[in-house]
Formats: structure tokens, sequence, C-alpha cells
């Protein structure tokens, strides 16, 4: 078993404002590794290039599932990117979130899903359609998925 | 030049923004307890809903029409509010956060580029990013980009912005705007403006300053200046220190015994308690009311008032809890119906300050430990995670909000779905 694919890095909880060392420093030996240290990594950073326009999704059923996702998945929109070919976006159809693949060539727009039980659905000329938001992220709990791996 | 730029119905936009099966419907949204309208959707205005509309008069337009009712979900509110403003400060380095969904900015330094083009941007910006329908108008003084702002909502909705940029603008704009429209400019000072003959926003620029200084207030000779074109009420950047914090709020259903009454009181303590920290400053006293129903007819009425000091000024929960408490004993009567209870703090001053009582012992350095770790774990953990046993477990004095929508922004079980 190799691990050499994945670098390791340590991560900081999201709550900003928290001081990373609160407690007093001791009389004492300094620690050789204090004039080391560095800022450390934040998920947020990772995921969240625009705060204030991402909005978080929880995926319901099973219409992503060709693109390994799958419902209890919480999806990361972002509200102010502009959608792309082949971006996965969410869109609001018949009252509802729906999350789909943008399709744009020069026939026209459709939504795909990534599951062959669903038809794309195919944007008329001069129906009003707009992108919700684009998904750039997804949180899968993977410790509590992986019982059901046949592995 | 300076902008405004404001919210379309905003709290109905922001249900909208979260649940697509609300596009095209009339919604309206109730002020707390659902009492009456406070916020309208576009189609919920052409139905003849009205501000401030009791909730019991729209029986009969629900019974015809679809509309969507929603409880105020304040938690929602404020945070697409933040949210907004954090992006309008991504176009505009000065800001002045007016209200909830009003925010003046500074337009100046911009006149190398097309302004035009430029406000559009950040409009359209603004309103994808947020999925809340901004409209920015924009002028020379701030009472004419309020008005500037009525006419972009009014005729250039889906363009959403609108500069008076020109002298034939500005008085096509001022001819078009009656008195009771104008900023500042209460019932009161237009009914008596009317009774002079001053109808329109353009009758008003056209009186000398020193007439509506003599006449009405300086407050009024601003107003005059500044429809000009004169710039008299500059951007106020810096936060106010609140000098009025205050919590009153109907209980659900009436309250008799003296403990419910006592446990709302000390959740509302809490409330403005933290809001005072988070300015950080102290209070030097406090007020506390009780009142019953002023709508009954049949009721005993009676609504006692008092207020009292502080040993020390003080941000302490605990004791402006006790405090409150005290007074409450002495006012509260029993055999009434009482509908709400509510507390203001007096004599608000900055923390930095200092004050201390001569003849009393505080330890304030312990007050504060132990608040700033209540206010850190509640932060984290949520509101009330920690709280003082006077705020107790019963609730049958919260509000009714019978309508209320998820926190689809702070709260994870909450987020919206997607299928």
């Amino acid at each position: 078993m190799s691990v050499s694919n994945l670098e390791l890095f340590k991560l900081k909880p999201s709550e900003t404002t928290l001081p990373l060392f609160i407690s007093n420093i001791q009389a004492g030996f300094p620690s050789p590794a204090d004039s080391y240290l560095e800022a450390v990594i934040s998920l947020d950073d990772i995921c969240i290039q625009n705060p204030s326009s991402t909005i978080l999704g929880r995926i319901k059923g099973d219409s992503l599932k060709d693109i390994a996702i799958y419902e209890g998945d919480i999806a990361v929109i972002d509200k102010s990117i502009q959608p792309k070919h082949s971006d996965l976006v969410v869109c609001a159809i018949d009252g509802e979130f729906t999350a789909k693949i943008l399709h744009i060539d020069n026939t026209g727009i459709k939504l795909i899903a990534a599951n062959p039980k669903f038809k794309p659905i195919i944007i008329e000329e001069f129906t009003e359609f707009k992108v919700w938001g684009v998904i750039t992220f997804l949180i899968q709990n993977i410790k509590n998925r992986s019982h059901a791996w046949n592995y | 030049m300076l902008g405004i730029i404001d919210c379309n119905n905003f709290f109905a936009s922001c249900e909208r923004c979260f649940d697509p099966s609300l596009l095209g419907q009339p919604i309206v949204v109730y002020s707390n307890n659902d009492g009456c309208v406070i916020a309208r959707s576009e189609e919920a205005k052409a139905l003849g809903i009205r501000m401030g509309m009791p909730a019991f008069e729209l029986k009969d337009i629900v019974k015809e029409h679809p509309v969507r009712m929603f409880s105020s979900n304040y938690t929602l509110y404020g945070d697409m509010s933040r949210r907004i403003k954090h992006m309008i400060r991504q176009f505009s380095p000065r800001v002045e956060d007016y209200s909830i969904d009003e925010s003046f900015v500074d337009l100046s330094g911009l006149e190398l580029i097309n302004l035009f083009n430029y406000v559009k941007n950040m409009r359209d910006k603004i309103t994808q990013g947020s999925g809340i329908p901004v409209s920015i108008g924009v002028a020379a003084t701030k009472t004419l980009s309020k008005i500037a702002n009525r006419i972009c909502k009014k005729k250039y909705r889906i363009v959403g912005v609108y500069i008076i940029d020109s002298e034939e603008k500005r008085i096509e704009a001022l001819k078009a705007t009656i008195v009771d429209d104008i900023w500042m400019v209460g019932r009161k000072i237009s009914s008596k403006l009317i009774s002079k003959g001053i109808l329109t926003a353009y009758d008003l620029s056209n009186v000398s300053p020193a007439w509506a200084r003599a006449n009405f207030s300086v407050v009024l000779e601003k107003t005059v200046r500044e429809l000009q074109g004169q710039l008299c009420i500059p951007l106020e950047e810096k936060l106010k220190i609140n000098q009025h914090i205050a919590c009153q709020k109907s209980f659900g259903q009436l309250q008799s015994e003296f403990e419910p009454i006592a446990e709302a009181l000390a959740n509302y303590v809490a409330r403005v308690a933290e809001k005072l920290r988070k300015q950080k400053s102290v209070a030097g006293g406090i007020e506390i009311w009780l009142g019953t129903n002023s709508f009954s007819k049949t009721d005993t009425q009676y609504f006692p008032k008092i207020s009292t000091r502080c040993d020390v000024p003080t941000d302490f929960t605990p004791y402006l809890i006790k405090l409150a408490m005290e007074a409450l004993k002495s006012i509260y009567k029993t055999g009434l119906k009482y509908k709400r209870v509510g507390i203001l703090l007096t004599d608000i001053r900055p923390k930095s300050d200092g004050t201390l009582n001569l003849f009393h012992f505080t330890n304030r350095e312990k007050q504060d430990k132990v608040i700033y770790q209540l206010d850190r774990i509640n932060m984290i953990n949520g509101r009330d995670t920690l709280k003082s046993a006077q705020q107790g477990f019963n609730s049958s004095w919260k509000m009714k909000q019978n309508h209320l929508s998820p926190k689809y922004t702070t709260k994870l079980s909450d987020i919206i779905q997607i299928s």
C-alpha cells in the first residue's frame, strides 16, 4: 500500500476569529519549533472563493450517480460564477432545485443528468431559464459510506 | 457622485431566492407574532395588499388567490444583508449601511470611466451573486440619489440603474416626485408644505434655503439644498454608537403569572446585553416596562414603567438580569393579563471609559473573562447554548411564528435540497 500520491496538510477550523494559541506561555525552555510555525491551511479557503455568494445545498436522489455524487452529499454552490459548458449547475425547474450538467453547443442548451434513467431537458428558445448557481466543490462523508463498498 | 443601493422587496426576495416554488407567486412577510404585513412581492402589491395590513384582513384575499405567507425570518434576512453589504464593498470602498436593505456608496473618482457601465456591472453582479434583485440610484446628493432610486424602481426595474447626471434629468426627476416621497420629509412636514402650495420636489427645490430654515428647520434647509444639487449630508462610514438598545416583543399569548414574564424579560436582557458588548459599550442603567393588551375593551389596562441605575456601568448579563428582575418585581401586579414586557438600556457609553464606583467593589476583570467565554461558546455552538437559568425553558411567552421558513444560510439542517 502506498500513500505517495497524497500530500498531507494540517487543517485549521473554519472559525478564523479564534486565535491559534490561547494559553499563556509559561516560563521554561522555549520550543525550537516556535519560529517555524506557519499559518495553517483552511478548508474554507480551498472550497470557498466568494464567501458572500456561496450557498450550501444537500443532494437528494440518484440523478448524479454516474459522476459519483450521491444522496446526502453537500454541494458548495457559488452564485457569482458565470456558468460554462459542462459545468455542474443548480437550476430551478418546476418549483424545485435540481442539479444538472449544463450542455451548450450550436444546437442549443441542454440540461443533462448523470444517470441514464433521467432524460435530458432541452431548453427551448425564448423560454426563460436561469442558472441559480454553479457547484464548485462537494463534501462527501466517505467514512459513513465505506461499509457499502465491495472491497 | 453618490449612489444608493436598495434591495427590491427585500424580505420577500429573500424567501423567493431559496424556494423556487415562489417564482411569480404573491408573497407576504408578517411582522413579529404574525401580526401584520411588513413586506410584499410585486404580485402581492398587485392584489391590493397594503403595507401594515393586519393578518386577519388578508383572509378574503387569501381565499381567492394563492398568497404565500411567511413569518419574519430575521436570521435569514440578516445574513443575506451581511452578504450583500460585503459584495458592495468590492465595488466601492466607502459605504454607509443605512438600513438592513439599503446602503449609500461613494462613486467619486470614476470620472475617467463610464459611470453607467460601472454601476450597471455592480448591480448585475450583486443581483446575480446574492439572488436578490437590487436597484441603484445615482446622483450628486443623497436626497437626489433616493429620488433616482424611486425612478429606477418605477421605470427601469429591469435595468436596475438610474443616474441623474444632467440638469434636465434632475428637473424632470424633481417634477415627477411629490413631496411625500422625498427622503427625510415626514408626513407632518409634507402636509404643511402642501398647504403652502409646495406639491412636488421641484417646487421645494425652488424655495430659498433661508425660507426653509425660518419656516421649518435646518433639516428641511439641507433637503432644499440637496435637491438643488448641493451636497449637505455626507456619507457616514463609521458605525455610530447606538444610544438606544431596547427589546420589546409581544407575547405569543397573554401572560398573567410572574414566572413566564420574568423568563421572557431575562431573554430580552440577554439579547440587549449581547448587542451592548458587540459595540463595546456599557450601560449605566435600565428601564423596564410592562403592558396589557391595549386593544381589549374588557381587560383592566396597566402600563407601568420603571428606571433603575447600575452600581457600575456594565455589560455583564447576569448583573443586568438581576437588576431587571428586581425592577420587574416592583411593577408586576397579579390578576392582570399582560401582552408585553420590554427593556431599554440607558446611559450607554464606551466601555473603555472605565467609570467605577468608589463604594462598590466589582471584579470587572473576572466578569469580563466569564462573559467573553460565554459569547465565544454561543458564537460557535449557537445562541443560548450557555445561558442564565433565569432565561428558563418554558416558552409560552414566545412569539407566534407559524409560517417560519428554514434558516437556509446559517443552519446545516436547513440548507436547500437539490434533486
